[in-house]
């Protein structure tokens, strides 16, 4: 009961940070959008502006690997988690808030499908760049 | 083998350290929101708002059987106009059944029955804060509440007391053995006072109510009266009084003239919520 008592308090204590949970839903869902949308303008500017150049190929992270498995899970992890994340945010929330948690929803959703499609396009333009040098 | 760092290398390693902190934002809000106690409370304070609806409609059930009571003294009414989920709290009556009310009024109580598998430590919510734990305990468990508004058998007196009379209310309980009806639980409580109510010129300074269920079989009414007039009290008495009959003893004794105020209804139960938990 004491830790219940403690739950409902609007505050949950996190190694000794004291986090506050009444407006989880606003905050968090307003973190990840803001994360996904700079990750939208990088992965843009990356894949479909400057090109994946030898160097960059050369940096040990699973979204430039080659191979199909690292690049789905890339897109997965950007686009499946962030939602999932806002879900459960959703779920968190009072019903003054679920209008605010659906729309934080759709917007993670639709910034998350962008960024899958500008990588895979990047990825597309990359791999037709090297057929020709590669023939 | 090394990267070297040109537009695009960099680029790419902001790609991956932004990559990573989205993964670490969620993981983190995701574990948040699991430990957000925040829709259960929610959804208590949805069911209060049903009750408080609940309540007033009764209320309006109560204005016609009341004899008008309430139009003639509509300051003094025991009803509130809304009722806010804040000011209620609830315990376990003799029947081991638990009722929650609002604190300041008390009338109406919701009953639930079927609580025989509620955890031992959760026997005796004192308080809303409690009943919000007691729901959270029993979410998941396919416990079924049945609750039930009930009639309070209540006697409001207002505008009497303070100053110049200063007034004391006693009552003596039914069955003193009840250890869920302590002496602590005889109500008397000040719910308004003149500087809140100043527009009222009957109130003179401390409200009083005094309610309980059935419990009293007498009440005395006890202080130093003054100048104080049967007929003034009629006026500024105003009792109700809901169910059983506890009109018989010395309070009816000592003020005649008031046991007219009381206003007797069948003891009925008005309204039923019933929620399947989990």
């Amino acid at each position: 009961m004491a830790s219940e008592i403690e739950r409902s308090k609007g505050e949950i204590s996190i190694w000794g940070a004291e986090v506050p949970v009444r407006g989880l839903a606003v905050w968090g869902i307003g973190s990840i959008l803001l994360v996904q949308i700079y990750l939208l303008l990088l992965i843009n500017r990356l894949f479909l502006g400057l090109g994946l150049d030898k160097d960059a190929l050369g940096l040990p992270w699973f979204a430039l690997f080659p191979s199909c498995l690292p690049r789905l899970s890339f897109a997965a992890s950007i686009s499946i988690l962030p939602a999932a994340s806002v879900v459960l945010l959703l779920l968190a929330t009072s019903s003054k808030l679920k209008s605010f948690g659906v729309l934080g929803l759709v917007l993670s959703t639709i910034v998350a499908g962008l960024s899958v499609y500008s990588y895979q396009k990047g990825l597309r333009l990359g791999s037709t760049q090297k057929a020709p040098n590669g023939a | 083998m090394e990267v070297q760092d040109t537009s695009s290398a960099l680029l790419a390693k902001a790609c991956q350290t932004v990559h990573f902190y989205l993964l670490a934002l969620c993981f983190a809000l995701a574990v948040l929101a699991r430990l957000a106690p925040l829709p259960k409370i929610e959804k208590a304070k949805q069911d209060f708002d049903k009750i408080a609806l609940a309540c007033r409609n009764w209320r309006s059930s109560w204005q016609t059987a009341g004899e008008a009571l309430y139009d003639k003294y509509p300051k003094q009414a025991a009803f509130p106009r809304s009722i806010s989920a804040d000011v209620v709290e609830g315990g376990f009556d003799t029947n081991s059944r638990w009722w929650f009310a609002p604190s300041r009024w008390r009338i109406p109580r919701v009953i639930a029955d079927n609580l025989e598998d509620l955890p031992n430590e959760l026997k005796a919510p004192k308080s809303l804060h409690d009943f919000h734990i007691l729901w959270n305990q029993m979410n998941g468990q396919k416990a079924t509440f049945q609750l039930a508004l009930s009639i309070e058998p209540v006697l409001l007196v207002e505008g009497v007391g303070g100053d110049r009379y200063n007034v004391k209310w006693a009552a003596e309980p039914r069955a003193k053995a009840d250890p869920l009806l302590s002496e602590s639980q005889l109500l008397v409580l000040p719910i308004r006072t003149r500087k809140e109510c100043p527009s009222d010129s009957r109130l003179r300074s401390t409200d009083l109510v005094f309610c309980s269920k059935g419990v009293f079989q007498s009440f005395r009414l006890e202080g130093d009266f003054g100048q104080f007039d049967i007929d003034d009290l009629q006026d500024v008495l105003i009792t109700y009084f809901f169910g059983n009959s506890i009109v018989d003893g010395p309070f009816e004794q000592s003020f005649p003239r008031v046991a007219r105020g009381y206003c007797e209804l069948p003891k009925l139960e008005l309204w039923k919520y019933k929620t399947d938990f989990g």
